[in-house]
């Protein structure tokens, strides 16, 4: 019977072996090879800064489709083989999952003790949460923000949430950006109270490069183009902001300092949606709208273009003719002007009329995606002044802001041209050089751009300049048309009730079948996920 | 150790409270048994002592004894004493089966009235004392109880016929124990080696098909060398694996179905480990169903377990070698019907169809995809609607056009040629395929114990041109006595699977059959349409202006056939070690290492496509590298009798450790290579390496776990198991990681307990079990992990799309499980019936959240899936004559398998999807069974439940025209829904078959197995192709004028005409004739209509009923007489094996295969492009010398 308890205790021992060996190695072992199981705030922001991108579907079925006929910035003669509900699902898709990550940083911010220590990197944060749920809002009108995004907490609440109203969204992105404004420290290396220095992102931030002064400038630069957004429907809101941000010692983005997208800063980034959007097949429909070219030419003869950024953003037919679209009148042309045309600018398929400058929709090198430029400032001040929103109506300041504005966007696209010097896309030796200040004066004398007449001819002008600037910013115009109805159009144009009526994208057909409930429930409220509804701020 | 003191006086504690005080001992290879009681066979054996122990015993113990040479028997007399007497002649014999003449071992021989009895050995053999008059009872698993009287014969040959007999049958449970089927409370059948290996199917989990209640086996397309899909019951998992876990020897094997052979829309199937098992080496094959039966087995056994022990071998007199021989022949032989009167041409006009022609007016062919659907003359299609927009996308294949009359028309290639019918085009790529086997195996034992080793060479050529593989397998069994108390089982088999280029399914161009039903017209030639593909030069024949060229490549089907190939060669290890330890009367020890160690490689080579060998090739390579281990001990107590009662118990407590570990490397090189032809990854022109950075792949698990089960028995007819198991997973979170489960099962033995008179009811079982089971999760998948990537020079990080659970627990089952098992006519008659009904809980499902949650979907404990059934087994010996023997076996189950919730906000979950959103999904939806199809579907009117066609309005919105051109349209377009809705169901009904086996005196039997599957749809993509295109022979009826009058828009008089059944929004009734075209419109094969006029998927939705003949067998044994007198063999026997005959029911039209469901995952009932159904006959020689 010795050897039997000599089994028994040896089980016993193996046993007990086993039982504390049993789970020793499993969290090792369950680790995923292939990716990180934490991260910290750098590189997060880093991938918030590359989804200010705009996606090619956006562009293609959203901006070329909807935005430019409805703003007549450019034409088209047929819907693209893009869906619109594919480009609202590349806008929809974009700004959540930035946001996810957004408030993961947000939580991370939350953490840390010294919060002040937190206080340029929470600035950027609100920047780039602002910009991005502004663009949005903007577009659908209510949208999911204040609980949205938040799937990652595993709060159930949190993966089925409510519509927010546009404007409680809009007065509490300004506040953002109010605080960021505020709490920017640009010193060069700041301490809080507590004698910590202030956290940075160092090279993680690659829009602005980590420039304090520059975000400062970006938010409050932000704050007055959103304050003005929303000035028709909430004066009383939006007067003291304006006037505010006018007032800010930050001051605002500065010529030649635009916020854009510029792929050569970024690492040589291939920005390839752009050419994608235009190009690929079933596309190629943009036009040159009469209403642009009118803005541009007293006729249609090269010697008519009075302003120098016409041969930046357009160009002739196949022909070789200056050949303007008129919508709803002009008919045909229904090819893809750039089939033929990956590295030569000169084959156009064939199309009838002018169409969008080649080199411009063709770099993805060196031409940006602008967010927010100089150009728009100066605008949204002369508007500001010849309104006297907020601030003192003045028609002179407001002149003197409408020329720097004018002049800024044209330095703006001469510089992009000049310095876009790529091997296949060439387009500084191909290019006119700068325009000379006579040519200038030309411009500014023409009675199109002239800045005389009555206050409200003033405002009218300074919509146009404003809207011409935003000729690679269609969504810009889009939001002006929409706010003012005061852009061009052409008197012989005869868009059709799609464009005259196209006041917000539809809700993404995700949120019908997934969140089924709110979406109802929001559709209900503002009466059908239509385009014709209006957004909260239009008048 | 145990020294011979101690088994004395277990002996004298056995003689003690033996009935009427005899203690018998049989012998059986050297071996002695103890008896423990008179009265009882059952639970037979309280040691196994060698004769020597044996001898030293019984002196030690004083017994008087007398001894013979090699022969003892030693017997208590009724006052107590012991005498041994000189053993009484013994009768010898064997037993075969009566089936095929095959020996069967293991079958117990044993003499009625007494507790007397011995096993076969493995070439069936017994040696029986008994004197004359004495009734021998010869029984065997799986076949029929044989009673024979003992004659002047002292040799018999005994032939049992097939059935199932529940008297005392032994069979094999979990974790290996042997343990009596009366004892049982759940449900588990057994199938023996010799039938496996007799069936000739695919594999040898094919060959359960048909047999074995409620075990659903489906291989897709039938193609040996594919996956198997097994599910016992139902489904317990959503997106989870539903099949049985599968234990070799003790070594859970891992049989995951690869990937690309779960997808629906073109699998590639290269089958998965079960495929190496070879039929030859096994012994025999337990299926466990349910998680009561394999409790032991934890989590792993959620879905039933199958047990696969391999042989040993077994004492016999010398070596003994045995030879087996298979060919088989692979016969595709049924074809899909097409309709082979006309030719090429889209639905572009409402005249009748004519030829397009070339600029000088002569008929052409086709000019390939455009006038598809333009047509020629009017640059539109009917009423000047794009067809495209009326039918969205069909394939290249469209025959609407001309009759193929013989009409001189130019080629494709540009030669003349008379369009004529080609009906073999059908089968024009397709070969006989063949299987070789051999197998030799020596096996031999001796007092020390046994030995089998053996080595089967297979050879496979499939009905695919240049796919076949060939697999090596080399087996060793053996079963060790170390000592008196020790013994030491070791299986150790090695296999080499080469697969070459492994059949391409579904919707793929590098076969014929998806070419056949959607890219090749009618007029199609076959291979002299493309047997050219190579040209002198070595580059690929780019076939310039062949029309048909589906979705790009149809045209190079030879070339991807020949010059496309990719190989995978699988090398499999795995084996086990086994020590049993008898430590005292009471006491055992077990303890087990097990490896499964695999080693796969991959190799792709695509030849470039150019002359220069430098273009348009591909090169991959994989290697994976797959080890799993188990470690198993288990020590058992058991006592019979407990303090003299009735009462017997037996408590294991047990454990193992289990761990696998997996990686995966694998590139592919499909630049331009630097020099010509030749495979490295190093081979590519430029500087970038670009294509060539390796993927990776990883897989770790650790399983630990204890278990310990309680088997208590009263007087041989009550039973009741316990069974607890803890498992702590590595794959779950750290709170998650422990998780138990018990379960409880009883049997009661009435027909024992309430002494039933035999003649009424011969045997009869109740049983019950309950179980809880949990499953972990895949490794990895509960990390939260962030996608990585770089912007402008700098690291980004972000969360993923898809969000792991927060707090994952593992999936709950609960099943319980009722079975009555009664036996009629001294057992001629069985029949067992199962109930079962289970809950899965907590069932990790990937639920799609809204995009403005952040996240696409989340990972959730979720839904409840409810499963039940029943299974019947009826098996019965009809006519049981020594001259002829007839046997039944038939089985029958359904289940019922409902999603009955998921989270709130969501209510189905797809499974698959053929075409993305194009196409149709099968999904788990909410109330309803699992497996449903959803598509689009007609909009039904709310008071006449028709079908709802397009109104004017809804034309003019639909498709752009104005109102004369809507009013023209009438009659045309149905309406369809929104969206996907559930439009049929791919759960079966009822499932069974039926076994009949005769038996003829001189060694002959016949067996034929019927099997069928009842109810359950499919979405059959070759149907709604074939209609939609015109290639179906329905297609003929109004184009041959068996139509309604029609004009058509030239004035022609036709009898072309149809109405659409159906009303319109207004209630009235369609009677509007219009061209045949717009009834075949209506089978949607993909979905892709403009402003929301979505094709229609539910017309292609077809109930798949079929009854086919799985296997006819003829089995021959050879006499022994005469194999004797050819004196080169011991024993020979021949078998004739077809299996997959034919259907004998199908309710498929057309000659689509009902086996046809594309892949082996959770989802089924999506069937598109199927292959040919394929019969295959065989024959076996079996020879012994």
């Amino acid at each position: 019977m010795h050897c039997s308890k000599n089994i028994f205790l040896l089980y016993g021992l193996s046993g007990l072996l086993f039982f504390s060996s049993c789970t020793k190695n499993f969290l090792d072992l369950n680790a995923t090879h292939n990716a990180p199981s934490s991260t910290t705030i750098g590189p997060l922001v880093n991938r918030i800064d590359s989804s200010l991108l705009l996606g090619s579907t956006e562009q293609g079925s959203v901006h070329n489709d909807y935005y430019y006929p409805v703003t007549q910035l450019a034409a088209t003669t047929a819907f693209s083989a893009f869906v619109l509900s594919n480009g609202v699902n590349d806008i929809w898709d974009n700004y959540y999952s930035t946001l996810q990550d957004i408030n993961l940083v947000q939580s991370m911010i939350n953490a840390v003790s010294d919060k002040e220590s937190m206080n340029n990197i929470q600035a950027i944060l609100y920047t780039l949460r602002a910009y991005k749920t502004f663009r949005v809002t903007d577009q659908f009108g209510d949208i999911p923000y204040f609980s949205a995004g938040k799937a990652y907490t595993g709060s159930v609440s949190d993966f089925r949430v409510a519509y927010d109203s546009q404007q409680l969204i809009y007065d509490s992105l300004l506040n953002d950006l109010t605080w960021a404004v505020n709490n920017i420290n640009t010193a060069s290396s700041p301490v809080t109270a507590a004698g910590n220095a202030y956290q940075t992102l160092g090279s993680y931030e690659t829009v602005l490069g980590g420039n304090m002064a520059k975000w400062q400038k970006f938010a409050n630069s932000l704050r007055l183009r959103y304050a003005m957004q929303m000035v028709e429907k909430d004066p009383a809101t939006a007067t003291p902001i304006i006037l505010a941000a006018i007032n800010s010692s930050a001051g605002f983005i500065e010529d030649s300092a635009d916020v854009c997208m510029w792929p050569a800063s970024l690492g040589g980034y291939d920005l390839t949606s752009r050419w994608f959007s235009f190009s690929t097949g079933g596309t190629g429909l943009v036009r040159m709208s009469s209403t642009m070219w009118n803005m541009v030419s007293d006729d249609t003869t090269s010697a008519a273009i009075f302003d120098p950024r016409a041969l930046l953003f357009v160009e002739t037919n196949a022909a070789g003719s200056w050949a303007p679209y008129t919508i709803g009148v002009s008919q045909g042309d229904n090819v893809n002007a750039y089939t033929y045309a990956t590295t030569d600018p000169t084959k156009k398929n064939g199309c009838l009329f002018s169409i969008p400058n080649w080199y411009l929709i063709r770099d993805e090198w060196y031409v940006p995606e602008p967010i927010m430029t100089a150009a728009e400032v100066h605008f949204l001040k002369a508007e500001a002044y010849a309104r006297g929103l907020g601030v003192g109506l003045s028609l002179a300041t407001a002149q003197t802001e409408y020329i720097a504005g004018i002049t800024s966007s044209v330095n703006f696209w001469y510089n992009v041209a000049a310095n876009t010097s790529d091997v296949t896309e060439n387009w500084s030796a191909a290019a006119p050089s700068a325009p000379t200040a006579a040519q200038m004066q030309t411009l500014f004398t023409n009675t199109k751009v002239a800045f005389t007449g009555t206050a409200a001819d003033a405002v009218t002008k300074i919509y146009a300049q404003e809207w011409l600037s935003f000729f690679r910013q269609p969504w810009l115009a889009f939001n002006l048309w929409r706010r003012t109805g005061k852009t061009p159009v052409d008197p012989l144009s005869n868009p059709s009730s799609t464009y005259t009526t196209f006041y917000r994208l539809p809700y993404a057909q995700d949120e019908a079948v997934n969140n089924a409930d709110n979406y109802n429930a929001e559709i209900a409220k503002i009466g059908g996920n239509s385009s014709n509804v209006k957004v909260w701020w239009m008048p | 150790m145990t020294s011979p003191i101690a088994g004395q006086i277990g002996l004298r504690k056995a003689m003690d409270g033996g009935e009427g005080h005899c203690i018998p001992i049989s012998h059986s290879n050297n071996l002695f048994k103890v008896m423990n009681k008179c009265g009882k066979l059952n639970n037979p054996t309280l040691r196994l002592l060698t004769r020597i122990t044996m001898l030293q015993l019984l002196l030690a113990g004083g017994f008087a004894m007398n001894t013979s040479a090699g022969n003892i028997h030693g017997r208590s007399t009724p006052e107590g004493k012991v005498s041994f007497e000189l053993p009484k002649p013994a009768i010898k014999g064997t037993v075969v089966s009566g089936k095929d003449g095959t020996p069967i071992p293991g079958a117990s021989v044993t003499i009625e009235g007494t507790k007397r009895g011995v096993t076969t050995d493995a070439q069936g053999r017994f040696e029986i004392e008994a004197k004359e008059g004495d009734v021998l009872v010869f029984s065997g698993i799986g076949f029929a109880t044989t009673k024979v009287t003992v004659g002047k014969e002292a040799v018999l040959s005994i032939k049992l016929g097939e059935g199932k007999s529940e008297l005392g049958e032994v069979v094999v449970t979990a974790l290996g124990i042997k343990r009596s089927t009366r004892s049982l409370g759940y449900s588990q059948e057994q199938i023996g080696g010799t039938e496996i290996a007799r069936s000739n199917a695919p594999n040898v989990v094919n060959a359960l098909s048909g047999k074995m209640a409620g075990v659903n086996i489906t291989s897709p397309n039938g193609v040996d060398g594919g996956s198997t899909r097994i599910i016992i019951g139902g489904n317990n998992t959503i997106t989870g694996d539903n099949q049985p876990l599968i234990i070799v020897d003790g070594m859970p094997m891992d049989n995951t179905i690869p990937a690309a052979a779960q997808d629906v829309t073109a699998p590639k199937d290269w089958g998965s480990a079960i495929n190496l098992i070879n039929p030859q080496d096994i012994e025999d094959m337990s299926v466990l169903k349910g998680p009561a039966a394999a409790a032991l087995y934890g989590g792993r056994g959620a879905n039933g377990v199958i047990l696969i022990t391999t042989k040993k071998g077994s004492k016999r007199p010398g070596l003994g070698v045995d030879y087996n021989f298979g060919y088989k022949i692979i016969d595709p032989y049924r074809y899909i019907k097409m309709q082979n009167e006309y030719g090429a041409g889209g639905m572009v006009s409402l005249n009748a169809p004519q030829y397009q022609t070339d600029a000088s007016g002569n008929p052409i062919l086709t000019d390939g995809w455009n006038q598809m659907f333009v047509d020629q003359k009017t640059g539109s299609g009917p009423y000047g609607v794009a067809v495209t927009d009326q039918v969205s996308w069909t394939g290249s294949g469209v025959s609407w056009g001309h009759k193929m009359d013989g009409t001189q028309i130019t080629w494709w290639d540009g030669t003349k040629k008379a369009d004529v019918p080609q009906p073999d085009n059908i089968n024009s790529y397709y070969r006989t395929g063949n299987q070789v086997t051999h197998n030799v195996s020596i096996s031999g034992g001796n007092e020390w114990g046994t030995l089998r080793a053996s080595y089967t060479n297979l050879e496979n050529t499939a009905i695919i041109p240049n796919s076949n593989y060939s697999q090596n397998t080399f087996n060793v069994g053996t079963s060790m006595k170390l000592s008196k108390r020790v013994t030491a089982l070791v299986n150790v088999s090695y296999f080499t699977n080469a697969y070459h280029n492994a059949p391409a399914l579904g919707n793929t161009e590098g076969t014929l059959q998806s070419n056949l039903i959607y890219a090749y017209s009618r007029n199609y030639r076959g291979a002299s349409d493309l047997g050219n593909y190579k040209l002198a030069d070595g580059s690929r024949n780019n076939f310039t202006n062949f029309p048909w060229y589906g979705n790009g490549d149809a045209q190079y089907l030879y070339w991807y056939t020949y010059e496309n190939n990719e190989t995978v060669t699988r090398r499999k290890l795995i084996g086990s070690a086994q020590i049993n330890y008898e430590a005292t009367d009471f006491l055992n020890f077990m303890g087990r290492a097990s490896i499964d160690e695999n080693s796969n490689e991959d190799l792709t080579i695509d030849n470039p496509t150019d002359a220069t060998g430098t273009v348009g090739g591909t090169y991959g390579h994989g290697l994976i590298s797959d080890i799993a281990n188990n470690y198993d001990w288990l020590a058992t107590l058991h006592k019979e009798n407990i303090a003299k009662s009735d009462f017997s118990a037996k408590l294991s407590l047990g454990g193992t450790f289990y761990k696998r570990s997996m990686y995966g490397i694998s590139g592919t090189n499909s630049s331009t290579y630097a020099n010509p032809g030749l495979t490295y990854f190093g081979n590519y022109s430029g500087t970038t390496q670009t294509s060539q950075v390796p993927n990776e792949s990883w897989y770790d698990k650790e399983l630990n776990s204890v278990y310990s089960f309680l088997n208590l028995a009263y007087k041989n007819y009550l039973y009741l198991d316990i069974t607890a198991r803890n498992d702590w997973s590595s794959t779950l979170p750290k709170a998650q990681w422990s998780y138990f489960f018990p379960s409880f099962s009883a049997s009661y033995v009435f027909s024992d307990a309430l002494n039933i008179d035999p003649s009424v009811l011969s045997f009869g079982k109740l049983r019950a079990a309950w179980a809880e089971g949990a499953v972990d999760v895949p490794p990895y998948i509960i990390n939260t992990i962030y996608n990585t990537s770089s912007f402008a020079g700098q690291p980004t990080a972000s969360l993923p799309s898809a969000l792991p659970a927060v707090n994952y627990k593992p999936q709950i089952n609960k099943t319980a499980d009722i079975g009555v098992n009664l036996g009629f006519l001294h057992n001629r008659v069985n029949f067992d019936f199962r109930y079962y009904h289970g809950r899965a809980i907590q069932q990790l499902l990937n639920s799609p959240l809204p995009v403005t949650s952040g996240v696409s979907s989340i990972i959730i404990n979720t839904g409840v899936l409810e499963n039940s059934g029943m299974e019947m087994i009826l098996r019965a010996t009809v006519i049981d004559k020594s001259n002829l023997k007839w046997d039944v076996s038939l089985n029958m189950s359904n289940n019922y398998n409902r999603l009955l919730s998921l989270t709130q906000g969501a209510n189905r979950v797809d499974m698959a999807n053929i075409w993305g959103a194009s196409g149709n999904y099968i999904s788990a939806v909410v109330g309803h069974e699992f497996g449903t199809i959803m598509g689009y579907d007609h909009v039904y009117d709310a008071t006449t439940h028709k079908p709802l066609l397009q109104n004017a309005a809804q034309l003019m919105q639909n498709f752009g025209v104005d109102a004369p051109t809507a009013a023209a349209m009438k009659g045309t377009m149905y309406q369809s829904t929104s969206t996907i809705v559930p439009i049929g169901n791919a759960t079966p009904k009822f499932r069974g078959g039926i076994t009949n086996t005769i038996s003829l005196k001189g060694g002959f039997s016949l067996s034929a197995l019927i099997d069928w599957k009842i109810g359950g749809q499919i979405w059959s993509g070759t149907y709604a192709s074939m209609m939609q295109q015109g290639t179906a022979p329905e297609t003929l009826k109004e184009r041959d004028g068996g139509g309604l009058p029609y004009t058509t828009p030239d004035g022609t008089a036709t009898k072309w005409g149809v109405i659409l059944p159906g009303v319109y929004s207004d209630g009235t009734t369609n009677t509007t004739v219009v061209h045949y075209y717009y009834k075949y419109m209506s089978y949607g094969v993909w979905s892709s209509g403009p402003n929301g006029n979505n094709w229609i998927h539910s017309t292609g939705v077809l109930n798949d009923t079929w009854y086919k003949l799985r296997e006819l067998s003829v089995n021959y044994a050879i006499p022994g007489k005469i194999v004797k007198k050819i004196k080169a063999f011991q024993a020979l026997s021949v078998s004739l094996v077809g299996r997959d005959l034919f259907y004998l029911f199908s309710s498929l039209p057309d000659h689509i295969n009902p086996e046809g469901s594309n892949g082996a995952g959770n989802a089924q009932g999506i069937e598109f492009a199927s292959l040919p159904g394929v019969r295959s006959v065989g024959v076996q020689v079996r020879a012994s010398f």
